[in-house]
């Protein structure tokens, strides 16, 4: 079968699927290649990525929700100055050094989550003759399991107070996945018995950054603790989404692959039993993007597919700082602060830039508040509680309404392009608060930290996930979303 | 008949040109060996989660009693310790000054528990080590053929059970790390 995109045009209005195709077609524009059953887009960069699949591009890359540790997260994240164990080497490498055994952690969470959208558009008219009523519109992320860190520690040299401690791990260094799904009930207007209609989109990713980390630290008394960690990165990210629209199915595909290397540093100060002080820094670094693909597909034919140019992401340094105060045996209070100017990261494609938009990240801030208390105190172990909160900025800008425009330059028809092409975003940045508890049971050789944590903000998504579409968003909509998401965090330490 | 005959033989000879002909043939070997392998990982995965989790607790024994069918840990006051069924016949384990030795009890009176067959089984190296360049010259683990425990030295005796409640969490801890770590490598696949 060979496509022609001029019939391929005149179809347009001949059902929901030639309407998808004419999307793809009016946003590649003179660059079609056709072949046997494929229209070939070449390579494109994000700016295109951003038309064809907004979703791919506007998240954040969420380097904090992946620190390990049921306790920590129980704390609200509060945890630089308190970080302590093998799970220090996703917080601050520093409190490894109080390591005095052989000592393996584990650590995974599962995500529950529900949104929804009340301002979508009520219907939809089919070929300028039939009307479909919108009766519902949920958008929300997906839930799930997600494994998260493995690492073991060990002292390799001992004196008094002094120790020198060694480590690997293994971990998810940042969160780049965002599964998200979206189905909404239509029904036929007008009089008559009706039957309700869903329209879907289902998309599953798997994968995310991760880390191999061997780190080293350094405990010179009680006072000062030392530490670094070297993290080889590695990763990547497959992006499955299925559609349905009436007989429509389709799927499309997007893969990266991630690499680069970032060392990182951290330290804790400690006056006496009651105060300490706990720094982190991750030097800015360099994560490649690679081989990235593209593909869409209808009804099993492979209808799109596009290379994505491969580039590298200049990403800022991280600091973070925080102090934990003792009051009494029992009770630990905790704050910190974390930053990294995720507005400044770069993108620079490896070849000639396709375009120069860049990704919609934002400058993220977030304050840590959090407070333990060792409810049970017996021989076999105790038992500490916690409760936490933090603010929780998300590190993108979300979808706003001048990001594209219909560019009818090069065709009559018109093309849907960026409306900057100096990557000049113009969403807001989605603000949350998030409120946490937790407890531990800490026995001797064997430890479970549980914490749990609830989130909710607000962000702006196209409706259906595409910015124009003459089915299913002829008018350039976008739906501000409610999320909540509830993660509970496990994780277990077995000390020998 | 004909490909009857040749599904036979790509099941038990599964010669080359077999695969040539049928080359799926190749990919269902390679899953059988993938599910082989996979059976054997998740066998040596139970071996090793069930070898650091079985647990057991020392429970002292405040009257010093005990019976010959109790596995018992008896504390010397010099620290030398005695672990096992103290009966005659019985292999017991014996530890002195960081050396472990394998022993038969063979003989149990009322005031002494006799030891034969004392093998070194580890000389404790790195205590003996330490002694040496303390005091200059060590005999390092010296054989022992016999044993003579005087019951007057005992100056702890501990039941050794198995503890069930540390076993849990101990096995739900390794159970919890595995899976953590089959879904890691699920993810790379």
């Amino acid at each position: 079968m060979r496509w022609n995109l001029s019939k391929v045009r005149a179809t347009a209005c001949h059902g929901p699927l030639c309407a998808l195709v004419i999307l793809l077609a009016a946003v590649a524009g003179p660059a079609l290649a056709q072949e046997q059953g494929v229209i070939s887009l070449g390579r494109i960069g994000l700016r295109e990525l951003s038309i064809l699949h907004p979703s791919l591009v506007y998240r954040p890359i969420d380097a904090f929700s992946v620190r390990p540790g049921g306790d920590a997260l129980g704390m609200g994240g509060a945890y630089l100055a308190s970080a302590s164990g093998v799970a220090a080497l996703g917080w601050n490498v520093g409190g490894l050094a109080d390591l005095e055994h052989l000592s393996f952690t584990f650590d995974g969470y599962s995500r529950a989550v529900g949104g929804s959208a009340g301002d979508f558009p009520d219907s939809l008219v089919l070929g300028g003759r039939s009307t479909l009523r919108f009766l519902s519109y949920r958008p929300s992320l997906k839930g799930g399991f997600v494994p998260n860190f493995i690492a073991a520690g060990v002292p390799l040299w001992t004196s008094g107070e002094r120790r020198l401690v060694a480590a690997f791990g293994w971990r998810r260094y940042a969160e780049m996945a965002v599964p998200e799904q979206a189905v909404s009930d239509l029904v036929p207007s007008g009089a008559g018995a009706t039957f309700p209609i869903a329209f879907s989109i289902d998309r599953s990713e798997k994968g995310g950054l991760e880390a191999f980390s061997p780190a080293i630290a350094f405990r010179s008394g009680r006072t000062l603790s030392l530490g670094a960690v070297v993290n080889v990165l590695k990763g990547g990210v497959r992006a499955n989404t299925d559609e349905e629209w009436f007989l429509y199915r389709g799927t499309a595909r997007a893969n990266s692959r991630y690499s680069g290397f970032s060392p990182e540093f951290g330290g804790r100060v400690s006056f006496g039993q009651s105060v300490s002080l706990g720094l982190r820094l991750v030097p800015g670094y360099t994560l490649k993007v690679r081989d990235g693909a593209y593909s869409r597909r209808q009804q099993g034919l492979t209808v799109i597919t596009a290379t994505l140019a491969d580039y590298d992401l200049t990403i800022p340094a991280a600091f973070g700082a925080g102090v934990a105060f003792r009051p009494s045996l029992r009770l630990l209070i905790a704050a910190d602060m974390n930053t990294q100017s995720w507005s400044k990261a770069e993108v620079k494609y490896t070849r000639t830039p396709p375009d120069s938009v860049g990704l919609p990240l934002a400058d993220v801030t977030t304050l840590h508040f959090g407070a333990e208390y060792k409810l049970l105190r017996t021989g076999w172990g105790e038992v500490p509680v916690r409760i936490g909160f933090r603010t929780t900025p998300l590190g993108y800008r979300d979808i706003g309404t001048g990001d594209v425009r219909l560019d009818t330059l090069e065709t009559p028809q018109g093309r849907w392009v960026q409306a900057t092409s100096t990557g000049i975003y113009s969403g807001k940045q989605p603000k949350a608060n998030a409120y946490s508890f937790g407890a531990s049971l800490v026995t001797p050789g064997i430890r479970y930290d549980v914490g749990f944590e609830r989130i909710s903000y607000e962000h702006s998504k196209w409706f259906f996930d595409v910015p124009y579409d003459m089915l299913l968003n002829p008018e350039k909509a976008t739906v501000k979303v409610k999320q909540k998401v509830s993660k509970i965090r496990l994780s277990a330490t077995y000390t020998f | 008949m004909r490909g009857r005959g040749t599904d036979v033989m790509i099941g038990i000879v599964p010669s080359r040109r077999a695969f040539r002909i049928f080359p799926e043939a190749r990919n269902g070997r390679r899953h059988m060996i993938g599910r082989l392998s996979r059976t054997l990982a998740l066998a040596g995965l139970g071996c090793l989660l069930l070898f650091p989790a079985a647990c057991s607790k020392r429970v002292p024994l405040q009257s010093g009693a005990f019976e010959a069918q109790q596995k018992v840990i008896l504390t010397m006051k010099d620290g030398r310790s005695l672990r096992g069924r103290i009966a005659p016949g019985q292999r017991v384990e014996y530890r002195q000054e960081g050396s472990i030795y394998r022993a038969d009890v063979t003989a149990v009176t009322a005031d002494s528990i006799r030891l034969g067959r004392v093998l070194l089984l580890d000389d404790g190296r790195y205590e003996a080590l330490g002694r040496r360049l303390a005091d200059g010259q060590v005999v390092v683990a010296p054989p022992i053929p016999l044993l003579s425990i005087s019951r007057g030295e005992i100056a702890k005796v501990e039941l050794q059970m198995f503890d069930g409640s540390r076993t849990v969490r101990s096995l739900g801890a390794w159970v919890y790390g595995s899976s953590i770590l089959v879904m890691l490598l699920g993810e790379r696949s």
